[in-house]
């Protein structure tokens, strides 16, 4: 059970009561510097009503092990290495011995806190993994999540949804984090590492490297899918002379049948680069109006017998790499 | 709102006749045709347009 970071035993442990008003700005602030999407985790288990958190060091399990000897091959100048497990729990407890009795339902998720440090490229703080479970059950909608195991003080737990991760810029980029939330959808192991997607495509950190604008190209983004066991429909629309249907009618066709999309975009970077986003799910309002107006007031589409369902949908859920997991993003 | 008295196809044409009334202009029409016949020729499109697409290498980084 050593083989992942959320399975493996924890060299220490503590236990903090977040019920309010205890402040997730000051933990922010004070143990984990300026981490965005890790904000973004804390504001989630704010919304699933969170009573308790623990936080564990980490030893050293394979996939993190795995990940260091990479960072060494790329960066040789590696100082030092330490993560951190923060899971978090609806239920209110303050001994390690009450966990015993914390169930799955208690368990709203876990984020794994990985902290780099080189003389060539400084600190870096990241989001290495999270699965929190999705909220607003209302009308949030997410499609073809799993169940993913985690032990917290020896106890072993499991939270459904999507895999969020964030790059390291060195080893991995956000084309590979996206592949990594996708992937987990088709790989028989249930997640794919970055080293596996890497000796696939032949990046070996020193002849091939990633990171200061290096990255993947979309056709090896989709021999890495295939490879995980995905059939891929790519839909270019780059080129202004194509007449494809609305990437919407792609994407929402996809998630609803339970696989998810990556959405790649251009961003006004200065080195022209593109990004690339997982999308997993989408909200749907009942009680949006536009469509039913469209049909009765306005008379559009005299002819039209059929409304499809993505009409009443606003907003795509996935998750990105600056602003963090299950966010909403535009459908227009 | 009324009681019904028109079916869709009335409607909306009863209301581009009142809209391009107001307006002093002529609607621009445009016609999207598309009957259960098209779905063969539409799936082949499509599979054009995905193995187009398949071509296409764009960077991301």
């Amino acid at each position: 059970m050593n083989r992942y970071a959320r399975t493996s035993p924890g060299q220490s442990l503590e236990i903090i009561s977040i019920e309010r008003p205890y402040s997730f700005f000051h933990l922010i602030e004070t143990r984990f510097g300026d981490c965005q999407p890790l904000r973004r985790i804390f504001s989630q288990v704010r919304m699933h009503n969170g009573q308790t958190m623990v936080i564990e060091k980490l030893g050293n399990p394979e996939d993190l092990r795995e990940e260091n000897t990479d960072l060494r091959t790329r960066n040789p100048d590696l100082k030092s290495s330490a993560a951190y497990r923060l899971s978090f729990f609806t239920a209110k407890f303050t001994t390690p011995q009450r966990i015993a009795h914390v169930t799955d339902e208690d368990f709203i998720g876990y984020a794994v806190v990985k902290e780099d440090s080189a003389p060539s490229f400084g600190d870096k703080r990241r989001v290495y993994e999270s699965v929190i479970r999705p909220s607003r059950l209302a009308n949030n909608f997410v499609r073809g999540g799993r169940d993913w195991p985690c032990q917290v003080g020896g106890k072993m737990f499991k939270v459904n949804g999507y895999l969020y991760a964030q790059q390291n810029a060195l080893t991995n980029i956000c084309a590979h984090v996206a592949l990594r939330t996708a992937a987990a959808r088709f790989h028989p192991n249930g997640d794919m590492s970055y080293r596996e997607m890497n000796q696939l495509l032949d990046i070996d950190h020193v002849n091939v490297r990633m990171g200061e604008g290096n990255g993947l190209t979309t056709q090896q983004m989709q021999r890495v899918l295939e490879a995980a066991g995905a059939k891929c429909f790519p839909a270019d629309y780059s080129n202004p002379s194509a007449n494809p249907p609305p990437f919407q009618k792609y994407i929402y066709g996809s998630i609803e049948s339970g696989y998810p999309a990556i959405v790649i975009f251009g961003t006004t970077d200065p080195d022209g680069g593109l990004h690339a986003v997982p999308v997993f799910g989408h909200t749907l309002n009942q009680d949006t109006w536009v469509p039913n107006a469209d049909f009765s007031y306005f008379k559009i589409g005299a002819g039209t017998i059929y409304i499809p369902s993505e009409s009443w949908l606003s907003m795509f859920i996935g998750g990105t790499v600056y602003r963090g997991r299950n966010a909403g993003q535009p459908h227009r | 709102m009324g009681k019904i008295t028109m079916s869709f196809e009335q409607g909306r044409k009863e209301l581009l006749v009142r809209m391009s009334a107001r307006s002093r202009k002529q609607p621009i029409k445009k016609v999207i045709p598309f009957r259960n016949d098209d779905v063969p020729n539409y799936l082949r499109e499509l599979d054009k347009f995905e193995e187009k697409s398949r071509q296409v290498n764009l960077a991301v980084s």
